[in-house]
């Protein structure tokens, strides 16, 4: 009877903190921030670096280290998927294919999952908007692989692994985007899988 | 009789030092909401506490790498995304610490025509301040940035020099500064570099005593 106690509340506080540290320790690792606006599979946080944001997506933040644009920079828009739903991987082939939302200048570029340049040899993993890479109806079309692609080609090699998981990055800049309500009208372009080596 | 008596009266105590011992559903219920009680608290207190204590954070990791005296430049895309996970890998970027306690910071920087943007992170990692080209005047910065009361300091008495200047009055007194300038091609890099090197990014002593 004397010890019943003392070890009833040790397991209540093993337990609490247990469950409450585990599932906090989940919360960050989850890759879309709360308070997320999602345009097909892009997913864009216009509220990260405001005193608007969420604490969950303030700890995330905090764990991959990024600084986000601030509002009147632009807005980054990350892919981790494709349009069929399955993650993006060095070892695939894939189409962008379609429009962006409005905005002075914007990037697109590969980069390993945790936001790290690809050591791609000297190859290209970015574009910018000037112009040259508009299709005639003003379209983007790119070609990210780990191989050389006719046409606009973003090198995916450079990754630990052959096959590791990967992330497109549109970068919006001076951008209406920013805005929640103007976010939502706005058509980001497709990801389709071609093939995987 | 005697005997078995005994054993008969141990038998039941055992009976009832076993049921003393099981934990009634009442006493169950209340261990299980206790620890779900803790477990939000700790739950709460872990999330808050993240960003305070993480050293991996973009503030951290944007301290590291920025000086104290002028910008640091990260012109290859390789070496800023190392430094911080996430930059542009078209731009060329610049860092640089400022501490307004004391005296104002003044941030200053001439380009060509290429699209540049800048922001002022405080501690947390949120944006205090931030402008590109389109919004600065004439393309080019002059920023000053104060802290309040310094801020009161010059609606009382503005200082003629600071005139086209941009005030920012900065809420925090420690920041980073992070100068993005769009280079895509090598040439436009090494020119972005040079810039960077030119930029100014000092403390400024605008309040002479007299």
């Amino acid at each position: 009877m004397r010890y019943q106690l003392p070890l009833g509340l040790l397991g209540i506080v093993a337990a609490g903190f247990g469950i409450g540290m585990g599932s906090a320790w989940l919360m960050t690792q989850s890759i879309q921030p709360l308070d997320a606006i999602t345009l097909g599979v892009w997913i864009a946080s216009p509220n990260a670096g405001t005193p608007d944001a969420d604490p969950y997506s303030r700890a995330r933040l905090a764990r991959t280290g990024e600084l986000p644009l601030g509002s009147g920079e632009g807005l980054a828009l990350v892919a981790r998927t494709d349009s069929g739903g399955r993650a993006l991987q060095s070892d695939c082939i894939y189409r962008v294919l379609g429009h962006t939302p409005q905005a002075r200048l914007w990037t697109l570029s590969v980069e390993a999952a945790d936001g790290r340049a690809l050591a791609s040899g000297g190859n290209i993993t970015a574009v910018g908007s000037e112009g040259l890479f508009r299709q005639g109806d003003g379209g983007l079309n790119v070609v990210v692989a780990p191989t050389p692609q006719a046409g606009i080609w973003l090198a995916s090699n450079g990754t630990e692994r052959f096959d590791s998981p990967i992330r497109l990055v549109a970068r919006l800049y001076d951008t209406p985007a920013r805005t929640v309500t103007a976010l939502t009208n706005f058509v980001m372009p497709e990801i389709s899988r071609e093939r995987c080596l | 009789m005697t005997a078995l008596g005994r054993a008969l009266g141990s038998a039941v105590d055992r009976g009832i030092v076993a049921a003393r011992n099981m934990p009634s559903a009442g006493t169950l219920s209340a261990g299980l909401l206790a620890t779900l009680l803790l477990a939000g608290i700790v739950h709460i207190v872990t999330i808050l506490s993240i960003p305070h204590y993480s050293d991996a954070d973009g503030w951290s990791r944007a301290a590291a790498v920025a000086g104290n005296g002028g910008w640091t430049p990260l012109v290859s895309p390789a070496s800023s995304q190392a430094a911080l996970p996430g930059l542009d890998p078209l731009f060329v970027h610049g860092l640089c610490r400022i501490s307004i306690n004391e005296v104002p910071a003044i941030l200053s920087l001439e380009t060509a025509n290429r699209f540049w943007s800048l922001a002022l992170y405080d501690r947390s990692g949120t944006v205090e301040f931030s402008l590109n080209d389109r919004t600065a005047v004439e393309g080019a910065l002059e920023m000053l940035v104060v802290n309040s009361l310094d801020a009161e300091r010059l609606k009382e008495s503005p200082q003629a020099d600071l005139e086209g200047m941009i005030i920012v009055e900065g809420v925090s007194t420690d920041l980073i500064a992070v100068l993005r300038l769009y280079a895509p091609e090598p040439a436009d890099r090494a020119e972005a570099a040079a810039q960077i090197a030119a930029a100014q990014c000092s403390p400024a002593p605008v309040f002479t005593e007299n």
